[in-house]
């Protein structure tokens, strides 16, 4: 699709924008042996001993935040970060072409073995870094930044980390065609479920502490700087503010943006009363205190500032 | 797909500017994706509306369409046979299916209610409403299932055993006796707590996408009864199906329920889940169902 786009290699069909950088859960040499499992003894093989294992899924639900953006057979999806295609697969079912860019080769490797094998022929994929991107201007229709935008500032390009994600967030707008949409799925800063949870960086309560406190402590801790910032909802407007999308839409994602069961418009109160009041288990005593207060818009105010992720979509 | 749902509410229903943008909630079940033919549902609100007004359902892929299309004219056809009656809100009102070749969902109304365990008493008051709707569509239904027997052997014939295991099965159940004829009734399929709302001591019933697999009477309420409490099924069905067969217009005799057990036994194993006897032997079908029969 894109005929003119200069690689610095490509290895076993795949074309290199950047070099390969492996990162996961799961070690290098796990996925290497898996992707050996597939090659020689087939994927029923490969189910049977790693099914859950590493970051992917066989289930069709990891994109079903897609649903306010118009996509059809038309539509070109740019899915940065693509791992190993949980959003890409249920994603070409409903586009007309996925380009799929991960900063590690093995991934990739795995969601083309993956896409060929589930017979998907609208899946492209390339090893690249978001900050080398070749594409041209006005390229996509829909770019899909699901559990990215807070690893951007590891880079080393730039010092600080909030500029890191502004120069992605407008590299992206400059690919995304007019009128194309920007997905981010991410989570709060704020969450109360990071009382008892790790930040990005590895420790605990980081989020919670101002930026400067964070990298001090992340200095003291492991040596290097804090650099994976997340915001809350009016840190994240600001942000896209900055790179010129005005009006984001905000959605509360239930249980999380990586398995968006539920998703509630966040500025539709209402909705997230009745979620509470009749979608939600109460499974802790907090669900069930919270369903006893939903009537109280106090309360839903004060949760869905406490909520764990956001799925937010920007139009160009 | 929310703007194209948006605009097909605004055209098929009418909706006032006043009550535009409609406001949509995404629902899906903790296992709904593990296959493309699950489910995906919006409930549709008006701006500043406490609770939806529509349903919407649709799929991942419109390859799994099917599922849609079949849930919506499942519910049509009970819509139509339960018009005019004190049943006509136990299930949605099929509102209006829209299908492009790319895009597919369906409108229904909103259930009112909130999901509840069952206890005791609230079995007792299920059990007395779903045999009155059961009887509302005897009365409008004048088909029956006359060979039994034969029946019988065609579902254990269709069945995913080896032929091996088909012909022990058989072997068992003729020493169980069954009714000669049973009028034929539709089945929701899948009657259970989680496809039930209360809401003000009525009840609804959701979830469609069985219906009418199967329209031997007396499925859903031994379903029913088996995922409420396994080891009382049995006491439950002694308990209830002689009123239920009585107000449906059936005779049956009491040495016919185990053999009836054994076929409402046997569906829930095929039926909703072709493939699942799959390797199994025989004889565990039978202990498993004498276990908990006899």
């Amino acid at each position: 699709m894109f005929n003119h786009l200069t690689y610095k290699k490509t290895l076993e069909g795949i074309p290199f924008f950047s070099e390969d950088r492996y990162w996961g859960k799961a070690r290098k040499e796990d996925l290497e042996k898996a992707l050996r499992v597939i090659e020689e003894k087939g994927w029923d093989e490969f189910k049977a001993i790693y099914g859950g294992k590493f970051d992917f899924t066989f289930e069709y639900n990891r994109a079903d935040w897609r649903f306010p953006v118009p996509l059809s057979k038309n539509s070109v999806v740019l899915d940065l970060g693509a791992g190993m295609g949980r959003t890409s697969i249920p994603i070409a079912m409903v586009a007309g072409k996925v380009v799929a860019v991960d900063q590690s080769f093995l991934r990739m490797k795995f969601l083309k073995k993956r896409a060929e094998r589930e017979g998907f022929q609208n899946i492209e994929v390339y090893v690249g870094d978001l900050f080398d991107l070749p594409f041209p201007e006005d390229s996509f229709d829909l770019i899909v930044m699901n559990g990215v935008l807070e690893w951007v500032g590891m880079t080393e390009r730039f010092k600080d980390p909030r500029e890191a994600q502004i120069a992605a967030l407008s590299i992206c707008k400059k690919m995304l065609k007019k009128g194309g949409y920007l997905y981010i799925g991410i989570e709060n800063r704020f969450a109360l479920s990071y009382l008892r949870g790790v930040d990005h960086s590895g420790l605990r309560f980081t989020n919670y502490m101002p930026r400067f406190m964070a990298n001090w402590y992340m200095h003291l801790r492991k040596g290097r700087p804090y650099n994976t910032y997340t915001y809350n909802v009016h840190g994240y407007q600001k942000l896209l503010r900055e790179v010129g999308f005005d009006r984001p839409d905000f959605y509360l994602v239930y249980p999380g943006y990586n398995n968006p069961r539920i998703t509630i418009p966040y500025k539709d109160l209402h909705i997230l009363s009745y979620v509470v009041q009749t979608l939600m288990p109460e499974n802790s005593l907090l669900r069930k205190l919270l369903k006893r207060l939903a009537g109280l818009p106090l309360t839903l105010r004060m949760y869905r500032k406490l909520f764990f992720s956001f799925n937010i979509f920007v139009q160009k | 797909m929310m703007q194209l749902i948006q605009k097909v509410i605004k055209e098929e229903l009418k909706v006032s500017p006043g009550d535009l943008p409609l406001a949509f909630l995404k629902y899906s079940t903790a296992s709904s994706g593990k296959n493309l033919k699950d489910k995906v549902i919006f409930f549709v609100f008006k701006p500043k509306e406490k609770t939806p007004f529509l349903c919407v359902k649709t799929v991942r892929s419109h390859t799994s369409g099917e599922v849609v299309r079949q849930n919506f004219h499942n519910l049509k056809k009970l819509n139509e046979l339960t018009a005019g009656s004190s049943y006509q809100d136990f299930f949605a009102k099929a509102i209006h299916l829209y299908d492009d070749g790319e895009n597919i969902f369906s409108l229904e109304s909103v259930c009112p209610g909130k999901r509840v365990r069952l206890d005791e008493r609230l079995l007792g008051a299920v059990v007395s409403r779903y045999t009155g709707f059961q009887e509302h569509i005897s009365k409008r239904s004048n088909q029956s299932v006359s060979d039994l027997q034969g029946f019988k052997a065609s579902l254990v014939n269709n069945s995913s055993l080896s032929e091996a295991d088909q012909a022990e099965i058989l072997l068992f159940t003729n020493s169980l006796t069954l009714p000669k004829t049973l009028p034929k009734l539709i089945q929701h399929g899948d009657l259970t707590e989680d496809n039930m709302l209360f809401e003000a001591g009525k009840f609804s019933v959701v979830d469609c996408d069985y219906l009418g697999v199967m329209d031997l009477p007396g499925f859903d309420l031994f379903s029913l009864f088996r995922r409420y409490s396994l080891k009382d099924a049995k006491k439950l069905c002694e308990q209830y199906l002689a009123e239920y067969f009585k107000r449906i217009g059936a005779s049956v005799k009491k040495e016919d329920y185990l053999g009836l057990m054994f076929l409402y036994y046997f569906m829930e194993k095929t039926l909703r889940k072709p493939g699942l006897l799959r390797g199994v032997p025989g004889k565990k079908v039978i202990a498993e169902f004498t276990a908990d029969f006899f």
